[in-house]
């Protein structure tokens, strides 16, 4: 499938650049400090910060309709890019986002293990759905709960929940209402082939009532099965944007081998 | 996100707190009470009955003291590693990390209020309180509760990044609780260690009940408060620039 030819922007990307300070990238305690202060006081007073850039002068344009899976490999920044869309980096000034965004980087995360599946469901639902009257809410929470299919263990403490069941519970709460854009990240991990399909249908659905996707997986059959365009990251920008097949063709050339070298170290 | 929305998830989190924290124990939302009132009656019965401090109307003397004592370590003792602990919702879902933080000092506030208004209602059937010096009252609660969410979100922060900041803070909170004139008066300090309550910022929110609830005067209760609120915005200064500068990495480092 390619881009749809629906022309609305859902989301710009202009010139982003994503970059750490190396320096506080590694949890130190009071002593680490102290021994670098002791051992070395000029490299600790005048050393440079390390900088290290993520992503460099980054661009993308979504529009409504598309699907966009994201490739790359680990530490590639995909999960990055999304939270940095998702306003949980920096500033946003490179970035613009038409219509209301939801975003989920993890389908097992606990949020209250000792609270029931049907608790943690509304804890989920009030997050992502602050903006709706409590009225739906409760609708989106009931109807959730039921395409979970999760039955007696809804009102079991969520602690014994087992990962796909997590899965189930937090994929149909994201995907029970449409939004501008939605960004799922490896969300398919742990759920099983039955509800796969199923939450796959549900989330088109979602998709064609409005805005647009940002997926990202490891898996080509998801990719495949879900998007309608892909990109693919590395090397601090965007190396590649198009159909699915062209993008899964581009990784596998230019990324197999060096993940082969990985491995094989 | 909107303010709204953060006010709904804030909400969301703290009754998930408390809901989780008394389900399956025996005397369960009692605890609230339970824990501040046995603090009071055990500090009541060895500083009044046992040692015999010499202090007037020591009942409110100790729930002005003690009461709000109990709100700053409890919350920043457990709110110190949130960051951490909280680690796999920050990462998943768009949660602003100050909401943790709000939630954790609501969760605390409440714990602390629904006791201070049950003692303060047994004592004043046979205490007298000055009206003027109540009315004072939701300014220093304010303060108190302003300062208590900007150190909590100071020390979560450093948390993050120095591992030790908790147990630097479990120590330091533990020694304050005797350098801090909580349960004794000021005046049994010796003279040249009065600078040390002076910079103690504890002492400094403390400071507004005790003079409002125990010995009102109103200059000094003035005072207190302008001197309360000094180091609720030193702390919130802190606590923002803090935050700002180290915004980027704390994703990463949690």
């Amino acid at each position: 499938m390619n881009s749809t030819s629906i022309s609305e922007t859902v989301l710009t990307i202009k010139d982003l650049t994503i970059s750490y300070n190396f320096s506080r990238y590694q949890a130190k305690g009071i002593r680490d400090l102290f021994v670098s202060f002791f051992t070395s006081p000029f490299t600790f007073i005048f050393s440079r910060q390390q900088k290290v850039d993520v992503l460099r002068d980054f661009n993308l344009n979504v529009k409504k309709g598309d699907i966009v899976g994201i490739l790359g490999i680990n530490g590639a920044g995909k999960t990055t890019l999304c939270r940095t869309i998702a306003g949980m980096y920096g500033s946003r000034d490179e970035i613009e986002v038409n219509g209301l965004l939801r975003a989920i980087f993890d389908t097992a995360s606990v949020i209250q293990p000792e609270l029931s599946g049907r608790e943690n469901a509304w804890i989920i639902t009030n997050i992502l759905y602050s903006h709706l009257p409590k009225k739906e809410r409760k609708a989106i929470v009931e109807d959730s709960l039921e395409f979970t299919e999760l039955n007696e263990y809804i009102d079991s403490p969520f602690k014994i929940y087992s990962k796909g069941m997590k899965v189930r519970l937090f994929l149909s709460i994201v995907s029970a209402r449409p939004c501008g854009l939605l960004i799922l990240d490896e969300v398919f991990n742990g759920a099983d082939k039955y509800f796969n399909e199923k939450i796959s249908n549900r989330i088109r659905g979602v998709i064609k009532e409005s805005g647009a996707v940002l997926f990202i997986s490891h898996s080509e059959e998801v990719i495949r099965d879900v998007c309608n365009r892909a990109i693919v990251i590395g090397n601090q920008q965007l190396l590649y944007d198009g159909s699915v097949d062209g993008a899964i063709g581009y990784y596998n050339q230019h990324f197999s081998l060096e993940l082969g070298n990985e491995l094989q170290l | 996100m909107s303010l709204k929305h953060q006010f709904l998830v804030t909400t969301t989190l703290t009754l998930a707190e408390m809901k989780a924290r008394y389900r399956n124990t025996m005397a369960g939302v009692l605890w609230v009470m339970l824990n501040p009132l046995i603090m009071f009656s055990v500090h009541a019965l060895i500083f009044k009955y046992i040692l015999r401090l010499d202090i007037d109307r020591y009942f409110i003397f100790l729930l002005s003291g003690l009461l709000p004592w109990i709100f700053v370590s409890s919350t920043i003792t457990q709110s110190v590693h949130c960051f951490i602990t909280m680690r796999e919702s920050l990462l998943s879902f768009q949660i602003h990390p100050m909401a943790v933080i709000l939630s954790k000092c609501v969760d605390h506030f409440v714990n602390f209020i629904i006791p201070f208004i049950f003692l303060f209602l047994i004592l004043s059937d046979s205490e007298s309180f000055n009206w003027t010096g109540i009315a004072f009252l939701p300014i220093a609660f304010l303060s108190l509760f302003l300062g208590v969410f900007f150190l909590a979100l100071l020390l979560s922060t450093l948390q993050v990044f120095f591992r030790d900041t908790e147990y630097i803070t479990t120590f330091l909170v533990n020694v304050l609780f005797f350098l801090t004139p909580i349960f004794y008066p000021r005046h049994l300090i010796p003279d040249e260690y009065q600078i040390f309550v002076d910079i103690n910022p504890i002492y400094a929110w403390v400071q507004p009940f005790k003079i409002a609830l125990w010995k009102f005067n109103i200059s000094n209760l003035i005072e207190a408060s302008l001197l309360s609120f000094g180091f609720t915005f030193l702390f919130g200064a802190m606590a923002i620039s803090f935050w700002r500068w180290t915004r980027n990495e704390l994703y990463i480092n949690i």
